[in-house]
């Protein structure tokens, strides 16, 4: 598993508008590239799928990896798994960790759920027999512009969504954020580089760039 | 269950998604009613603690009784590198009342793992203190309905609860594995 062992770039977020954009503006480093097929996702992304996560990279992603990259170049990963997850698995790797508002993170988070239909990411990755990807094809049955939120009231509620579940729900989603970003905030280590809104995205370049040469 | 390790000022964890909405809800339920004032010390108010043991309901039994298990003594055997598998299982239901302050200190030896989950909602800054040294903060553990923060004994990690942070009541349980005689049995899950 030579992949795991390169030196690639993981910026590790909550996922909001923020931070995708700020993905964006670090892959355009020359000297990151764009993989031939797209990189396949990192655990936190397909978890509700794939429960063990040792067994995923090892099984799934890293045979992805090897289909998509070309050795001699390095790649951006988005994900939102903690930087300790990350380095467990890619211990090479440059860790970009970015913290936000809490806030406005769970608000960008809950409005998405609540106003996008779900589509299933990287669905060519999971066994049709998946017991996790059955249930969602159950649900997508009954309610063909199934959202995310309408899986959460499922799960908590037997039901599908209801706009009387917001508090709760926006309330279950800031707890989760605002833990992680206590995380995030009092993560200091050599291996990795913290960002937040007030950082200076020059100064991460230049100190990437750094790195990467 | 989550956990995320912390390597300062000690080493130390932050723990989430520690109960399912079923047990939280049971959790809620036997909460004592009456809160206690916490001045400095919780060791002053042994005799009105509610802990967890055979006299409980059979639903609180339940609840915690996976913490008795192999498999979750193994988890925290693991990440601290303390051997929980023999230690006696102590349980509190913890209700403090607004004001609620507590000193800054080390746990005893005794208690192989100090893992505390809070319960009910409230503000962020009700949550833990812990410190750099005696003197210096390091951070508050947030205080949110489900998470929590765990220590141990091969570890000083130096902690408290800010004077006047907590403005309402304070719900959390407190979970030890402990070693020794411990004298007050009827806090243990098996009495002795």
């Amino acid at each position: 598993m030579t992949s795991f062992k390169d030196r690639h770039i993981f910026v590790t977020a909550e996922r909001s508008r923020a931070s995708a954009k700020f993905v964006k503006n670090i892959a355009q480093i020359n000297s990151v590239v764009e993989a031939c097929k797209p990189l396949p996702p990192t655990h936190d992304i397909l978890k509700k799928f794939f429960k063990n996560e040792k067994e995923y990279y090892k099984d799934i992603f890293d045979a992805e990896l090897s289909k998509s990259i070309d050795e001699n170049s390095k790649y951006v990963f988005y994900t939102q798994s903690k930087p300790d997850r990350i380095l467990e698995f890619f211990p090479n790797s440059i860790i970009i960790n970015y913290t936000q508002d809490p806030k406005q993170v769970a608000k960008d988070i809950v409005d998405d759920s609540v106003n996008s239909v779900y589509d299933i990411e990287y669905d060519y990755l999971i066994p049709q027999d998946n017991t996790y990807l059955r249930f969602i094809n159950i649900l997508k049955q009954q309610r063909e512009d199934l959202t995310k939120a309408d899986i959460w009231a499922f799960e908590h509620k037997k039901k599908f969504w209801q706009d009387k579940y917001y508090d709760q729900y926006f309330k279950n989603v800031e707890n989760k954020v605002v833990s992680n970003m206590f995380y995030r905030t009092n993560i200091e280590r050599d291996d990795i580089i913290n960002f937040n809104d007030k950082s200076n995205i020059k100064h991460v370049k230049t100190k990437l760039e750094d790195l990467l040469s | 269950m989550n956990i995320s390790k912390y390597e300062q000022p000690t080493e130390w964890f932050h723990v989430t998604d520690v109960f399912s909405d079923f047990e939280l809800d049971i959790i809620d339920k036997f909460i004592p009613q009456t809160s206690l004032d916490i001045n400095g010390k919780r060791s002053h108010n042994t005799v009105k603690r509610k802990f967890v043991n055979v006299n409980s309901p059979i639903q609180l039994l339940q609840v915690f009784d996976k913490f008795d298990e192999w498999q979750m003594r193994k988890v925290f055997s693991e990440i601290t590198g303390v051997d929980c598998y023999n230690g006696k299982l102590r349980i509190e239901l913890v209700n403090d009342n607004a004001g609620a302050h507590l000193e800054k200190h080390i746990d005893i030896k005794e208690k192989l793992i100090t893992f505390q989950v809070y319960i009910n909602e409230g503000n962020l800054d009700w949550g833990t203190t812990i410190y750099k040294d005696w003197e210096h903060e390091h951070a508050t553990v947030p205080f949110i309905r489900n998470s929590g923060w765990l220590t141990h004994k091969n570890v000083d990690t130096i902690h408290g609860i800010k004077e006047n942070s907590v403005t309402g009541q304070r719900h959390s349980v407190l979970i030890n594995y402990i070693e020794g005689d411990w004298n007050d049995t009827e806090q243990l899950f098996h009495l002795q």
